[in-house]
């Protein structure tokens, strides 16, 4: 038998190798501030090796890091009062849905009220990224989440607090929304590209480069 | 198939959640139409670039273990591994005190004693304690949230990773940590004056009127009522020694059990159970003066207690004519070095005492 002390200091170290990226990137999508996203790490991985280490032998540790980030991240808000907690309402639940039938034309409005610039990036990245930005809120945690951590349904629905069919619904809704989000643009592309082209022929009005 | 319900079957089988006849299902709907495969392989991509595109800020991976690793207490993995296996047969361990006699207070507080066992019985107390935590996890989970959301981002972690610190905090008071505790506050230290403590730490108290000053341990809530103390956070019990003043010692599996411990007591939770002993250890504070004294101290406890400033296992070899019982130490040692306390001890109790690996073993000539 392995002495359990350096079995469990690697099994952290791997532990710490895999996630460690993962879990700052899912803190600040709450925190928005790269600092304090790794200190909720840091906090969270000093935690586990001062009291529980056992976790770092089962398989649930992903469950684990995963929720007690999200958990913290939100309290770490709620104290700094910069957040209030997005509630599951049934206005939001119709929001998101008229935002789905509205397809391609979503990307004009954010349903977070923010200001986004008009559409410009020819660049299927650039797009996706502004996709899930505009997803509803909870509607983008559950997609975020599973996108992160790469959890079962079962275990994003208990860490989150919610049923795993809205796990599934939430999932869905949000593919939904950006295959027909990069669908509009591929149109909007589409059109970009003719107009070069026909810039490029020398027909286009107005495109005087220089 | 509508757009809503091909999406779910897909990010079905994504996920591997599919059930088969949900997997035959998908396959045949791809197999009716090439724009099928297609409509796929654009949600699968979108799934898959999702991740990286989330997970596109690198954070300093590297900087961030080296930062735990300054304030956590790693194995040294550079040394050779000590093996476990004693060099006498499993038998001639000292057995755990309950076989001999009633244990008393100074033995349960004496980790490095109650660890010297046969093998087998070793790695099963490490089982049970695995087992107590997991217990103590699940009942704890929501304690530990409600706590860390209080000290999350701006808690302040000092472990004595050396030897004994001495640490002012910022309201006044001192703590002495052993080598190995950790302290652990919140910055600043507000006016609750709460700090959580494991391992072994002397504390010396301001009084202010804003309220008491308290520690929290794994299994207890220390009160200051007056002002000095000493607190041993262990991961199966906790002990306080109060040298001034007065503390409320409370089980927080319990918050009703809860006892006062006056200056020049001692009180020792384990397993959700006070006692106390009336006779005072008078090396408890060794690791913090450098002193051990001994006054007609019998050779178990005066062993142990050698042990415990050293922080090695003692093993005192089986004595069929219960010689040893009989031996009484009287010494006293000044922060001196390992092989001099022994060697004066080899003198003045006629034993062979010697190092063996990590462990101190007491034998008969």
């Amino acid at each position: 038998m392995n002495t359990p002390e350096s079995h469990l200091y690697r099994q952290f170290k791997a532990v710490f190798d895999t996630y460690y990226n993962s879990l700052c990137n899912y803190a600040f999508t709450f925190i928005k501030n790269a600092e304090s996203s790794e200190d909720i790490v840091q906090d969270l991985f000093i935690k586990i090796w001062e009291d529980r280490r056992e976790l770092l032998m089962e398989n649930t540790i992903r469950y684990y890091l995963f929720t007690a980030v999200r958990n913290n991240s939100i309290s770490w808000l709620r104290q700094e009062k910069k957040f209030v907690l997005v509630e599951w309402t049934e206005r939001e639940e119709a929001y998101a849905e008229t935002a789905d039938a509205m397809g391609s034309g979503f990307r004009h409005g954010s349903p977070a009220g923010s200001v986004q610039e008009p559409l410009t990036v020819a660049d299927y990245r650039g797009l996706l990224e502004k996709g899930i930005g505009s997803l509803p809120p909870k509607c983008r945690e559950v997609f975020e989440l599973s996108r992160f951590s790469h959890m079962t349904y079962k275990e994003i629905a208990s860490s989150m607090g919610i049923s795993v069919k809205t796990v599934e619904n939430q999932l869905g809704k949000a593919l939904r929304i950006l295959r027909s989000f990069l669908r509009g643009n591929g149109v909007y592309l589409a059109w970009a590209l003719i107009n070069f082209f026909l810039y490029l022929v020398g027909v286009g009005p107005n495109l005087v480069f220089y | 198939m509508e757009e809503n319900e091909y999406i779910l079957l897909i990010l079905k089988h994504l996920n591997k959640e599919t059930s088969p006849a949900e997997q035959a299902g998908l396959q045949q709907w791809l197999d009716t139409d090439p724009s099928n495969r297609r409509e796929y392989q654009a949600v699968e991509k979108i799934w898959h670039d999702s991740s990286q595109i989330l997970a596109d800020r690198q954070f300093d991976k590297e900087a961030a273990w080296k930062k735990l690793g300054e304030t956590l207490t790693f194995p040294d993995l550079s040394q050779p591994q000590v093996s476990h296996q004693p060099e006498m047969s499993p038998q001639t361990w000292l057995s755990p005190p309950s076989d001999h006699r009633r244990p008393s207070p100074s033995d349960r507080r004496r980790p490095s004693v109650l660890g010297a066992r046969p093998i087998s019985a070793l790695s099963g107390f490490r089982q049970k304690w695995l087992a107590a935590a997991s217990i103590l996890l699940l009942l704890g989970v929501g304690g530990w949230w409600y706590y860390s959301e209080k000290i999350i981002g701006s808690r302040k972690v000092i472990l004595a990773k050396d030897g004994p610190r001495h640490i002012p905090l910022p309201d006044g008071s001192f703590v002495d940590l052993r080598k190995g505790a950790v302290l652990t506050y919140k910055e600043p230290f507000n006016e609750d004056r709460k700090v959580e403590l494991k391992g072994e730490a002397f504390f010396l108290l301001a009084t202010r009127p804003s309220g008491p000053f308290s520690i929290r341990t794994a299994h207890a809530i220390i009160e200051q009522m007056g002002t000095s103390l000493l607190v041993k956070g262990l991961p199966a019990s906790d002990e306080v020694i109060v040298t001034t003043g007065k503390v409320k010692f409370t089980d927080r599996d319990d918050p009703t059990s809860i006892r006062i411990v006056h200056a020049g007591e001692n009180m020792i939770l384990a397993e959700e159970r006070f006692t106390s002993s009336r006779k005072k250890d008078p090396n408890f504070m060794s690791w913090k003066t450098g002193v051990l004294d001994f006054r007609d101290e019998p050779l178990q406890s005066a062993a142990a207690a050698v042990g415990d400033f050293f922080g090695l296992p003692v093993f005192i070899s089986p004595d069929p004519g219960g010689e040893m019982g009989k031996i009484k130490v009287n010494a006293r040692f000044d922060h001196q070095p390992l092989e001099q306390v022994l060697e004066e001890l080899r003198l003045t109790t006629g034993l062979d005492i010697r190092q063996r690996k990590d462990t101190l073993v007491f034998t008969i000539k």
